[in-house]
Order: C-alpha cells, then structure tokens, then sequence
C-alpha cells in the first residue's frame, strides 16, 4: 500500500532523512522507531504530502501529492490539530463533507462514544483539553475510512481508556484490511502490536525487523541502536 | 542593606546579570540577529538625519497638541496593558522561571521584584518603535532627540505599571472565577469613566462644529484624565519636563509611590501568587512559539456561544472549507463585525475625526494610510492563513486551486462588507466626495487581495526558509514590488499630464488598474500552493 523510495529531506544544513526507503503493506502494522531527532516525523509528514522532499512516495499505486493518493490516506499528526471554533460533532460533520463522504451521524457517534467524546460533542476546540484534541484529531483522520492510516506518536497525551481503545482499533483496521504505519518512540506502546518494524537513526534507516522473529521489539532496539 | 537584601535576592540578581550577557552575547553569535540590529540603528540614523535636515522651524505646532497625544497614548496603552493581563493573567516570567525559580528556596518578594526588573528592561524594549517617529515629532512640535528617549521612558514605564497593577489585582480577586469577572468589570468601567468628562467635550464640540483639533486637546486637559492612575501621573511627569518645567516630578512621585503601594499589598495580600501566574505565564510561553515559528497567535473571541443564527456547515468538498470559515467567522464576530475588524473602523474613525478639516488631500490621505497599515497587520490574523496551519486543507482530496479559491472566498466577502462600512463612515466624515468612497472601497477591497497574493507568493517560493524573520521581511518587500507598478503608472500619466478627476485620482485609479490583475495573476500563479505545503510546525 506504501512504498517509499529514498526519500530525502533537507532544513538548511540539517539532514533530517537520508535517502529512506520503506514500505508498509495492507493488513500489517508497521512501526518506525527512533530516538529523538531520528527523523521519524519529518518522514511521516513527507508521505502525507506536507513536506517537499527528493524520492518518491508512492501510496496505493499513486504518487502521494495525488488526487487519488489523498483519498487513499489518513493522518494524525504529533500536534492535535482542531479548529478553535468548531464543535467536537461539527469536526467529523466536516471532514465527511470535504471528503465526500455521507453524512451518517450515527456512526459518528458511535466513534464518539467509543472515545468518550460524546458527552464532549458540543465543546468547541479551543474548550478541549490537550488529550480531547488528540483524540478528536485520530477521529477525523479515520473519518473518511483510509486505506492506509499514519500515526505520529498516536498515544502521547490519550488517558488509558483511550488508549486502550486506539490499540483495540488498530488490530481491527488491521484485520479489515487497512495499512497502518505507526512512528513512536514508545516502543512498549506497540510491543505487541507490530508486523513490521523499520528503526531510524540518524535520517536513515538502520535496521527493518520482522515480528516472526523471537526477540522483543525492545531488545532489537537497543541492539541496534546501542549495540548492546 | 538589610531591606534591599530582604527584596533582592543576590542570586536572582546575578541571574539576572548572567542572562543579559548571554544575550548580548547572541548578538555576536548569531549574524542574522546582528544584521537586523544593524539595520535598525541605521534606520533609526536615517530617520533622525532626515528629521533634523527637513525640519523648518516656522511650522512647529502648538505643544499642547503633543501633550495630549502623548497623555492619551499612555492611558490608552495603560487600560489595553492592564485589562488584557487581567483577562489571560498577568505575567513577567518566562516557564524557565516557573520551573526553576518558583521551586527554589528564595522568598516571593526576591523573585517578584526579580520579575519586576525583568519587566522594565522588557518595557522599554517594547517602545523602541517610538524612536521611529523622531522625524514626525521634530519636524511637527521641534522634539529633540533627549526629549524622544524621555517620552520612551515614560512608555516604558507606562506598560511596567500596567502589568505590575494586572497582576495585583488578579492575584487579589483570584479567589473565584466571579471575584475575577468582577474586577475586570469594575475596571474597565472606572476606566470608561474617566474618559467621560473628556467625551462630553469632545460630543459638544461636534455638535457645535467646532475645530477638532483644539477641542481634542482641551478635551485631554480634564482633570479625571491627568489623574488618571500611573500613565496619567507618568503623563504629567514626561509632559511637564518637555514643558521645561519641575513640575512634573510630582507626577513621577506619584508613579513611584504607586507602584511602592501595589507590590506592598500583592505581598502582603498575596503572598502565594505563584499559582496565579503560572498559566499566565504558559499562555505567554505558547505565543512566544508561535511567533518563533513564524505563526501568528489567535485573535478569536474569548468565550464563544453556539448561537443558531451562526449558520452551519454545509457544501462539499472544496466548498465545505468556504462553508466552515463562514460559521467560524459567525462565530467569531460581535454585531456585524469581528473584533479585529471593530478595531480597525475605531481607529480610522477617530482618525478621520482629527484630519476632518485639514485642508487638500492630507486629511483623506492620512486616513488611507492608516488603514491600509492596519489591513497590512490585522492580514495576518484572516482565518484563510490560519487554516494553512492546519493539514487538513492539504489532505482533503480537491484540486489545489479549487480548494484555495473557496478558502479565500470568505475573506472576500467579509472585505467587501469590511469596505463599505468603513469608507462610508470615513468618507461622510471627511467630507469626500462619492466617487472617492467608492474607489477607497475598491483599493481597500484590491490592496487585500494584493496582501493575500504576496503571501502566496511567500508561501510558494520561500516557505522552506527556516528563519522566520527573513520569510517576513520577503514578504514585506514583496508587498512593496507588486504595488510599485500602479505608482508607478500613476506618476508617469501626471508626467504626461493625464488627470483623472484629481491629481490623487490618477495614482489611485493607476493603482486599481494595475493591482487587479497582478492580485489575481499572483493567485493564479500560486494555484498549487496547497500541494506543495512546507508545513514544518506542529
């Protein structure tokens, strides 16, 4: 579903990644781990189209600046991001809307419900607290039911039942057929979620590990990035 | 010593000292720091030069006109400074001072007055813009350059009592939400009436047509405005040492006394003020952010109310953007209006009321100017460039330039409403004759799109410059390139000796002409810049 071939990204002198290629298949959820600075969220945000980058990207057979790949696609950045004047209903009203999607206020609140937003529906954004936002942010994103769903850091500032219910989610896009790449730096938080694992380092990567293997997703970590 | 070492705290001192050098230090480290604080002091140098050469002493005004100015400045910098710290919390530290400072073994006085000083240098730094006017003020009412830097103290000094009487009466009314309300309430409406001995003047003297400008000054002499807590009495003091006398010093006295009087009772009231001001200070911290990172902050209302008038969302695809601003902007605005733009009527109608009987085209011109200053400032808030903030306008599968066009569309028509109420109301006070209100209403209408497409234009070709600064600085040159076009036509038809109504109607109608099509060229030009995002933040 995702390919990415030597995507390279510059900030002035600054090499954030480094001729990085990797792919993220329907049905599995891949990881991308990394210490801090690793480049982990400038990659994510170079696949989602925000970012001018050398590569290529390629997403459901689409260049990812695509028509076709933007419908194909969903994505929940670092940062929540809700409009300040809009209500927590209104959000998901609004992106069926610019999605083209119809309107289907029920499953809206089921989703809602299911995050413990409903009680909330009628706050605007700016009223909600920074774990609200997030998790409005994760609702619009799956709105409009993408193929391929990436995650920056998807469990920062979720209370436990949210997170509890984001991790039961994943494995059910999963099995619905959904790729999902996820980029953290919490590897406990996926360590048994995973199907594919890539670690970068520096900007590039350093190594792509495979669940089928024995080892912890943390023990390959730190054997690879500390070479313990 | 023992009472200077029981308020000072000789580490928070040295602190103090450490930080200062360090930044001077930046200065050196960082050339593009050292480069703007170049070219300020020559701007400045430029300025001052200019001023001292042009000057020509038979056209000095009256100084009473420069003391009220300078009266109500620092009243009306006092009462916005004061009501907005005791709206979102008045603070002089930064999250490094509520994270170590607070912590630590030092008395609150210590770390208030280490707050206190910190604040002043902030001040005066803030009123740097003053310098700028030395060309205006010498060549208007003879200022020299001591006088200028007196003014700047008093500035200064100016929005370090603001905050310093914010922050008291937050830390005094903190003990509920209501007791809060209540002081912001009672404030403001004092404040409302100390001005109204001085508004009934100013109502008698339009009602009796009489000069403005002599009334305006009277109107500023009223004895609730000279008393006027802190920049009042800091008026009083700067005014009456530019008048050559001592007199002022009771005014200064007065200040000092004051301030003497507020962080004795926030100490003795409040001793436990941390907390008040610790989400001061994080709001203070998040605007900071945004600034570094080039964004501008939110000038949205505080509290908003559902309202079934506001509309709803509707549309699809790229529309759904257009519909969802025109709630947002509902949402937003108070009567017709949003805030922002009431500011903007307010100024340039109390403008137009002091240019109403100068003579030719300086009333009107003035007026214009102002306003199309503002638009350059308040463009920054419009609702379009905060959506770019924000990745859905990208993701959303909808051709770039569809999805552009709908996110501007708001702004178009609230420019046109914006257009109208102003220049009817400015141009029935300046007395202009119809077919200028209308072209004012389109040059203000064409010199917004012309905003919008320079900062396309920004966007597109510079988006990936990592220093803010510069991406500004592009961005106001760029303002300047593409409105020198129709100035320029404009001069060649008067060389020529083309006159369209009035010599002024030349320019303006070259201006239009040109600006129209280079707006929209921009635009077009820039159709792909929602394709092409640089979205480096967040």
């Amino acid at each position: 579903m995702l390919q990415v071939s030597n995507v390279t990204k510059r900030y002035a002198k600054t090499l954030a990644n480094d001729a990085v290629s990797l792919n993220a298949e329907s049905g599995k959820i891949t990881v991308m781990l990394g210490p801090n600075g690793a480049g982990k969220s400038t990659l994510i945000k170079c696949i989602a189209g925000l970012l001018r980058f050398e590569g290529e990207v390629i997403i459901g057979g689409y260049g990812n600046k695509t028509l076709e790949a933007k419908r194909l696609l969903g994505y929940v950045p670092e940062m929540p991001a809700v409009y300040d004047l809009l209500t927590v209903r209104e959000h998901l009203e609004f992106m069926r809307r610019a999605y083209r999607i119809p309107l289907n206020p029920e499953q809206d609140q089921a989703r809602l419900e299911r995050f413990e937003l409903w009680e909330h529906k009628d706050k605007v954004g700016k009223e909600l607290s920074k774990g609200m936002q997030q998790k409005v942010s994760i609702l619009c994103a799956l709105t409009h039911d993408p193929k391929l769903i990436i995650f920056d850091e998807p469990l920062v500032g979720l209370d436990p039942h949210a997170i509890k219910e984001l991790k039961s989610w994943f494995g059910e896009l999963r099995a619905e057929g959904c790729a999902l790449l996820i980029s953290t730096h919490m590897i406990e938080s996926v360590e048994n979620l995973w199907d594919t694992a890539h670690i970068l380092m520096r900007g590039k990567v350093a190594a792509s590990v495979d669940a089928a293997d024995q080892a912890s997703l943390a023990e390959r970590f730190f054997a690879i990035t500390e070479g313990a | 010593m023992g009472v200077f070492s029981s308020v000072f705290s000789s580490v928070l001192l040295k602190l103090l000292l450490i930080k200062m050098k360090n930044q001077l230090r930046s200065f050196f480290r960082s050339p593009g720091k050292l480069i703007i604080t170049a070219v300020a002091i020559g701007l400045l140098a430029v300025v001052v030069w200019s001023g001292t050469i042009v000057r020509m002493e038979t056209d000095v005004r009256d100084r009473a006109e420069l003391f009220a100015i300078i009266k109500v400045f620092y009243i009306a910098m006092f009462i916005m400074g004061a009501y907005s710290g005791l709206s979102r919390g008045a603070t002089f530290f930064s999250m490094a001072d509520v994270n170590l400072v607070f912590p630590s073994p030092v008395r609150p006085i210590q770390t208030l007055m280490y707050g206190l000083v910190q604040q002043l240098g902030t001040s005066l730094m803030i009123g740097v813009f003053i310098l700028y006017q030395y060309s205006t003020l010498h060549g208007q009412y003879a200022v020299t350059v001591a006088e200028l830097f007196m003014i700047l103290l008093g500035y200064g000094l100016t929005v370090f009592t603001a905050s310093v009487t914010a922050m008291t009466i937050y830390a005094a009314s903190s003990v509920s939400e209501s007791h809060r309300r209540n002081a912001k309430r009672i404030f403001a409406v004092a404040s409302i009436a100390m001005f109204l001995p001085s508004l009934a003047r100013i109502a008698g003297a339009l009602i009796t047509n009489q000069p403005i400008a002599p009334s305006l000054v009277s109107a500023s002499q009223s004895p609730t405005l000279t008393l006027f807590p802190f920049a009042g009495w800091l008026a009083w003091g700067i005014n009456g040492f530019l008048a050559g006398g001592a007199s002022g010093l009771l005014g200064i006295l007065a200040a000092v006394l004051g301030v003497a009087a507020l962080i004795t009772l926030l100490n003795h009231t409040q001793p436990d003020y941390y907390e008040d001001v610790l989400q001061a200070t994080e709001l203070a911290q998040t605007q900071k952010q945004a600034g570094r990172e080039g964004r501008m902050t939110n000038t949205d209302r505080k509290n908003v109310k559902l309202r079934e008038r506001d509309g709803q969302l509707g549309g699809e695809g790229a529309r759904a953007f257009a519909f969802k601003q025109r709630l947002e902007e509902n949402r937003n605005r108070a009567l017709l209006l949003s805030p922002t733009s009431w500011i903007m009527l307010a100024a340039m109608i109390v403008m137009a009321l002091f240019m109403r009987n100068m003579e030719d085209d300086a009333g009107f011109a003035a007026v214009l100017g102002l306003g199309l200053y503002l638009q350059l400032v308040f463009s920054a808030f419009d609702r379009w460039v905060r959506e770019l903030l924000i990745h859905h306008i990208y993701l959303v599968p909808e051709p770039p330039f569809r999805k552009l066009l709908y996110c501007l569309s708001q702004v178009f028509r609230r420019e046109i409403i914006e257009s109208v109420v102003t220049w009817i109301s400015c141009g029935l006070i300046l007395r202009l004759p119809p077919w200028m209100i209308i072209v004012m209403i389109a040059l203000r209408m064409t010199f917004s799109l012309l905003l919008i497409a320079t900062n396309l234009m920004v966007d597109r070709l510079w988006s990936h410059l990592v220093v803010k600064w510069l991406q500004m600085t592009l961005y106001f040159l760029m303002i300047f390139v593409l409105i020198a076009p129709g100035v320029v036509l404009g001069v060649v038809l008067l060389t020529g000796g083309v006159v369209m109504i009035t010599e002024a109607g030349t320019i303006l109608f070259s201006i239009l002409a040109l600006e129209i099509p280079i707006g929209f060229g921009v635009l077009y030009a820039c159709r792909n810049v929602l394709e092409y995002a640089e979205l480096n933040q967040g």
